[in-house]
């Protein structure tokens, strides 16, 4: 009987609306893109970051589940890259370098932090040129500088290099100046009893070019007391500021003074000061000493303890400085507003932006932004903050892109233009959307920001400079069904990534009243690119993603949603990898022992087709589904019509050319120079009969734990005009 | 960089070139990253260091000889040294305790260990060995906080040595380990003299150390 064929070339993604498009699915479940066809492959599954069967866990034995995981990336090329995870209220470093055993060092670089409650996002990394930033809302944010560490037994007692309170706590210690003793006055030749013992020290500086020809360049105070008692006092106040590892300067400490008089009739000499300078904090690797000029009432400059750059102490070890700097040379006064305290010790999102660090206020302070001087990423000015208005809710993520930075806030998105100098401006771009998914945000080749949003996930395109606009592309239009599914609460427990590699972005979210991630929502760009009015998207089931990282070569790793709370030693935890292994993980049922996890179970449900017309029925004869020849591989052909989700199976057939001579596949058969070599995948059509008699809808689907790479689907049917009986009568 | 399965090989699927390719590529592609700025070339030449760069010095003339994994079973007129009969291998520690560089201000740090080592076979090839034997050597290794400043294969027989190395270090007391490794042991090697009651043969001993450590701060 002749057919009609409906052609599909390239099977779809996830569609879930009726009617649906023909060439999307209603069901696509563990599926990846196959790079030489573009179809859809079941070549994925995920692996243990140890390479290897490995024989324990070694160093997960005692993670409960992963909230936070970060490669950390600190030379170009992959050099230095360190993974960072938190788990069980501890910040830790998967130190690879140092192990004498194989299995990597776990190195806890801070314990007791904060674990977020179901509703809250994990926590948030920023790499930048002098570390990686860590903010979780709740712990001082902390700035983590994962080299150098040395062996095994080295590298815990080096941990205290690597990792720091980021900004300052405030203001320094005051640095102590030495009493000064003035020399021996002329007439009694001792020295004055009120400078005498408590350290004071004599540091005098001849103040006459006729005693040494630099003289009267050093020193302070005044010169000669020929007017004799009372001496003509200097009072000077010193004041110091530290400089940290990021070039950052804090905040002054407050003026200390110390003061001499000269003795009766005294000439000849000036003095230097001894200054006891406090060591900084962790982290600190210069000091700057400030100084006023002599602001005695015998001075020209009575009260006046305007502060001054005097000098430079390039180490945090030196405490002591010795000032002979005279007033006259003091040039360089202090900034006027001086550099205040870490002003957001809370802060949950830290974004980079125009070279300063931005960071909100966490979750006591969620309106307001507070941003860094440029490229000094902990120095921070009362000045510079700036307030949003609160109309559109707290901050719940930030993120620096093109020339904005972008400000999303539980009721709508703000950005902020503008750069330092000039000042920035924080203006509003949409109240419509919801983002309460921090780490859903990604930037995507091709189409911008994307994120999810509490109605579907949302790309914002565009920009603002040039003509540009911005605009919101939704990209979860027609499978809104798996949005609603997710955990309304948990909308913080999202996370996603990209991955260049492979060219997609990983969503994974928890649905269906779960507090952690448990279905996984996939991009394939190269789906989008070949065709973009298909859907592009897949889900994953069964992968225990906790949160989410990219390695600097693109493999996808995941911190495991469990960990230990599974109660048995055998049960995964750690660090996973998403790759081409087709296992699902795996356990260490007894020690030295690894057993492999399943197959992952992908299932491809075509749309329900219609065939352009759902009032007449039609007789589905073929369901012809375009593969690559995988070798033996079984599939099973299912097919539904008109809704009714009682499938009949068709028979099976393995994925080989239908009319030509079998493809030799591997543990069958010995490769040899005559007849069995090595063979490209060849795309090729497997024809399954099925015999529907009459529908108005219908679908098939295929479900295999096997190597299948479906690229496109036909069906052969054929329409006799018969249309459907007439309504139901009420 | 490290790579995982790209494409598994598995029983009944194609043999597909790709299957393979991927997977080898991958695989070809997990090279260690080298990274040059632990290199030390050049750190010390005059182009590098500059006029006022300030300097301090630790040092140590009279160090000695090793006080640590010391042999007391050794033969009564040999040095207290390193046997096979104590079982050691691998990187160990030359000294009891640690040597701090108390002070360091951060930047770049010079070091320098030498000394002589005595290192078994002195001047005999060993039992049962009817070839030239090839020497054995005394490695060395400086470690600043653990981290390795320098680490070389070391000499042989009866020499002197000096192992020299530049890195670049954050601002504290600096802990310096100074390691020797010891060749392993050969399955015709005497351990023992069996003619003077059984006494251990020495294998290495480091004697006459010195060390000098530069840090150079700008």
């Amino acid at each position: 009987m002749k057919t009609d064929t409906f052609i599909i070339a390239a099977a779809g993604g996830l569609e879930e609306q009726l009617p649906q498009r023909a060439d999307n699915a209603e069901r696509i479940e563990n599926w990846t893109v196959d790079r030489r066809s573009g179809g859809w492959s079941t070549r994925l599954g995920y692996e243990p970051y140890r390479p290897g069967l490995v024989g324990d866990w070694a160093p997960f034995t005692n993670d409960g589940p992963v909230y936070g995981l970060h490669c950390a990336q600190q030379l170009a090329g992959g050099a230095r890259e360190s993974v960072l995870y938190c788990e069980g209220g501890n910040l830790h470093l998967l130190y690879e370098a140092g192990s004498t055993t194989g299995a990597p060092l776990q190195i806890t670089l801070q314990s007791g932090r904060s674990i977020p409650a179901p509703t809250e996002a994990g926590p948030f990394f920023l790499d930048t040129p002098h570390g990686t930033v860590v903010c979780n809302g709740y712990d001082r944010p902390v700035l983590v500088n994962p080299w150098p560490l040395g062996t095994q037994a080295h590298a815990p007692s080096s941990v205290s290099f690597i990792i720091r309170p980021l900004g300052f706590e405030g203001n320094p210690p005051s640095p102590q100046p030495r009493r000064v003793q003035t020399m021996p006055d002329t007439t009694t030749g001792i020295a004055s009893s009120r400078s005498t013992g408590g350290g004071a020290v004599t540091l005098w500086c001849l103040a006459d070019a006729e005693g040494i020809a630099d003289g009267g360049r050093w020193g302070m105070g005044f010169e000669n007391n020929a007017t004799g008692s009372p001496g003509k006092k200097a009072l000077i106040g010193y004041s110091i500021s530290h400089i940290l590892s990021t070039g950052s300067e804090g905040p002054r400490s407050p003026i200390t003074s110390t003061s001499w008089e000269l003795p009766d009739d005294a000439e000849g000499f000036k003095y230097a000061v001894a200054l006891e300078v406090p060591t900084g904090p962790p982290g600190t690797v210069a000091r700057k000493v400030y100084r006023t000029a002599n602001y005695s009432e015998d001075s020209p400059t009575p009260d006046d303890t305007t502060l001054y750059f005097v000098g430079l102490i390039r180490n945090n070890t030196d405490i002591f400085y010795f000032d002979p700097v005279g007033s006259a040379a003091l040039d360089e006064p202090a900034a006027i507003v001086n550099p205040g305290p870490f002003p957001a010790p809370r802060a949950r999102f830290p974004a980079m932006f125009r070279q300063c660090l931005f960071l909100d206020g966490g979750v006591d302070d969620p309106y307001t932004l507070y941003y860094s001087a440029p490229s000094a990423i902990e120095q921070f000015s009362s000045l510079q903050s700036l307030e949003l208005g609160s109309e559109a809710g707290g901050i719940t993520a930030l993120y620096g892109d093109y020339t904005l930075l972008v400000v999303f806030r539980e009721r709508g998105i703000d950005i902020v233009q503008g750069d330092f100098v000039n000042g920035f401006t924080v203006s509003s771009i949409d109240r419509t959307l919801q983002m309460r998914a921090p780490h859903s945000v990604q930037r995507v080749p091709g189409l911008g920001l994307v994120f999810l949003a509490s109605d579907g996930v949302y790309a914002m395109t565009g920009g603002l400079q040039g003509g540009a606009v911005v605009d919101m592309i939704k990209l979860s239009q027609g499978w809104e069904e798996t949005i609603e599914r997710i955990t309304p609460d948990c909308h913080a427990k999202a996370v996603s990534t990209y991955s260049a590699s492979s060219r997609e972005y990983h969503l994974y979210v928890p649905v269906d009243g779960n507090d952690r991630p448990n279905l996984g929502l996939v991009l394939h760009i190269d789906k989008l690119a070949r065709n973009p009015d298909v859907s592009a998207w897949s889900t994953r089931i069964d992968f225990p993603v906790g949160c989410l990282a990219v390695t600097q070569s693109g493999a996808v790793l995941f911190g495991h949603n469990t960990g230990d709370e599974s109660g048995n030693a055998t049960s995964e935890r750690g660090i996973f990898v998403i790759s081409g292994r087709r296992n699902l993980g795996g356990t260490v049922p007894t020690p030295d022992t690894f057993t492999l996890g399943p197959a992952p179970t992908s299932v491809y449900r075509s749309a329900w087709n219609d065939f352009g017309d759902p009032q007449l029925l039609k007789q589905v004869q073929y369901v012809t589904i375009w593969v690559m020849t995988t070798g033996n591989p079984e599939v099973t052909m299912r097919w539904y019509k008109d809704f009714n989700l009682t499938a009949t199976t068709e028979r099976t057939y393995v994925m080989q050319p239908p009319d030509q001579g079998t493809l030799p596949v591997f543990d069958t058969v010995v490769l040899d120079a005559a007849s069995s070599k090595y063979r490209n995948e060849r795309l090729v059509p497997l024809r399954y009969a099925v015999a529907v008699q009459s529908c108005a809808q219908f679908a098939f689907e295929i479900e295999t734990t096997a190597d299948v790479v479906l690229v496109g689907f036909e069906y052969g049917y054929s329409v006799k005009g018969t249309e459907v009986a007439r309504g139901r009568r009420a | 960089m490290k790579h995982w399965t790209q494409r598994e090989a598995r029983a009944g699927v194609t043999v597909s070139p790709d299957a393979l390719n991927n997977e080898l590529r991958a695989q070809q592609s997990s090279i260690t990253t080298l990274d040059r700025t632990q290199l030390p070339v050049n750190l010390v030449d005059h182009n590098n260091s500059e006029l006022n760069t300030f300097a301090q010095v630790w040092q140590n003339r009279s160090k000695g000889e090793q006080t640590a994994a010391r042999d007391t079973k050794t033969l009564g007129n040999a040095f207290q040294c390193i046997s096979y009969s104590t079982g050691i291998s691998g990187w160990v520690n030359a000294f009891g305790f640690s040597t701090t560089l108390t002070g360091f201000k951060g930047g770049a740090l010079f070091g320098e260990w030498s000394g002589n080592a005595f290192v078994n076979p002195g001047f005999a090839a060993t039992l049962n060995n009817n070839f030239p034997g090839s020497p054995k050597y005394c490695g060395f290794r400086i470690l600043v906080n653990g981290v390795p400043l320098v680490e070389r294969r070391g000499v042989a027989l009866h020499e002197h040595f000096r192992v020299v190395g530049v890195g670049r270090f954050p601002q504290g007391d600096l802990q310096v380990d100074l390691q020797i490794h010891i060749t392993d042991i050969d399955t015709n090697e005497p351990t023992t003299a069996v003619a003077v009651g059984n006494a251990n043969v020495p294998q290495v001993h480091v004697y006459s150390n010195r060390y000098l450590f530069v840090g150079r701060y700008r």
